[in-house]
């Protein structure tokens, strides 16, 4: 195997990696402990391996691991934890909108990157925004009731 | 397809250099979104070109320019006045593959679902292209080239693609079909008419996913043409017409559900196109 080192800066810390050229982000993410990207469907459809990639959600089983050579990548172990979690984690909480929790951790990166380029987004807005995360149990309202939560805080000034 | 070796050019004489070195074994790549539908037993060694100084979106005077390597969603979310492939954009699979996939990507290897190569034949767009030098072409010659290397531009970068600006009197049309919101497109058209003094006086027809590559129906052009524009002047289209073309239904569609499903999408695409071409909403 033709063995490359890339270096992406990962939830905030610079990192270095070795990679083999054809293997994708979401395995590298894996094989280095980060298994909150999930496996899914592995064609960029059900969005469980979502991450942001410089400021954009992206499918990381669509993303060949050198291609975030250089950027700027988050995944959900870089948002808060059971303790502190982030404003839109505990939207979800609180609205009833985590059953399995299989497509969860995509679901809040996706709308963490909408709501970082929208604080208060329309509902074409967080329809477009949340169209690549598939959920099997909720049925979406519980989740669609947790984004508005999130932009009706921020409309009211709400801490981000 | 195997990659076995990845370059990241950040200038686009960089990356022709290492084209042209690696030869057959070179794997042009943008978004990369379609690497897994590409079956190829040969190992590649991708070139990146997502770091090439070429994403933005101009407007000139009659037209817009965009490097090839602007994503899907900077095409959504771009707004001008004539600006009409954000109505592709949104059609586009999902906001993450929107977010990645990119507009060069999307027309130097057609895939019969491919979205762009059918709006960009209704729009006859102009192609930028590095090969030894410098060359534009319209996107009708550049696609009859790539039919000859199996949908896919050889030996070229593609920098940049124009796409004409609507100004009053001419009117867009785009209609897509898919089996859920994400699905491959089924049935794609588009359609680009111009009104003058009332009348269709220019109108072009493309179609996608019906057949292998994107195709334009001259002969219902060839109708329209001069017509009153209302839509009304469907009826002046012999849908029997589509019985020449070699239609290739999708997803257990049968040829007949086919043909009806794209005399449908043309209808709508015509329709919204004379709408916006008369001042109307579309």
């Amino acid at each position: 195997m033709n063995k490359k080192t890339i270096s992406f800066t990962l939830n905030g810390e610079s990192r270095e990696f070795d990679i083999d050229p054809n293997e994708r982000l979401l395995g590298l993410l894996r094989r280095n402990g980060f298994k909150g990207t999930k496996y899914g469907c592995l064609e960029g459809t059900c969005g469980a391996c979502t991450v942001i990639m410089d400021g954009k959600a992206v499918d990381s089983c669509l993303v060949f691991a050198f291609q975030a050579h250089g950027r700027n990548v988050v995944t959900i172990e870089g948002l808060g934890d059971a303790g502190t979690p982030h404003e839109i984690q505990q939207a979800l909480i609180e609205e009833g909108a985590v059953q399995c929790g299989y497509c969860t951790p995509g679901m809040v990166l996706s709308a963490k990157a909408m709501f970082d380029e929208t604080p208060t987004p329309d509902d074409e807005t967080i329809r477009l925004h949340m169209d690549g995360n598939l959920c099997r149990c909720t049925g979406y309202e519980k989740i669609w009731s947790a984004m508005k939560k999130v932009s009706a805080k921020h409309e009211r000034g709400g801490k981000r | 397809m195997k990659i076995n070796d990845f370059f990241l050019p950040t200038k686009i004489s960089e990356a022709y250099a290492r084209l042209k070195k690696e030869g057959n074994s070179a794997w042009l790549m943008a978004g990369g979104t379609s690497t897994a539908f590409v079956k190829s037993t040969s190992p590649k060694t991708a070139i990146d070109l997502t770091r090439l100084p070429l994403r933005g979106i101009t407007r000139k005077s009659d037209h817009f320019r965009i490097g090839a390597c602007a994503t899907v969603c900077d095409l959504m979310e771009y707004k001008a006045e004539g600006w009409v492939l954000d109505r592709v954009a949104r059609r586009f699979v999902n906001q993450h593959v929107r977010n990645i996939s990119t507009l060069g990507g999307n027309i130097s290897r057609v895939f019969y679902w491919s979205d762009f190569p059918v709006a960009l034949r209704a729009l006859e767009g102009t192609l930028t292209m590095r090969t030894s030098k410098e060359s534009k072409v319209k996107i009708s010659e550049a696609f009859h080239n790539m039919l000859a290397h199996r949908g896919a531009f050889k030996d070229v970068i593609l920098e940049y693609i124009d796409v004409p600006r609507l100004t009053k009197g001419m009117g867009f049309g785009y209609s897509k079909e898919t089996r859920t919101s994400e699905g491959f497109s089924t049935a794609t058209v588009a359609v680009f008419v111009k009104v003058d003094k009332g009348l269709i006086s220019d109108v072009r027809i493309a179609a996608g996913s019906v057949f292998p590559f994107p195709m334009r129906f001259l002969k219902m052009e060839e109708a329209l043409t001069g017509e009153k524009a209302e839509v009304g002047c469907i009826r002046k289209i012999d849908f029997k017409d589509l019985d020449r073309y070699a239609l290739t239904p999708r997803e257990g569609m049968t040829l007949d559900y086919c043909k009806h499903l794209l005399k449908v999408k043309i209808s709508d695409g015509i329709a919204q196109a004379v709408a916006e071409a008369t001042g109307g909403s579309r």
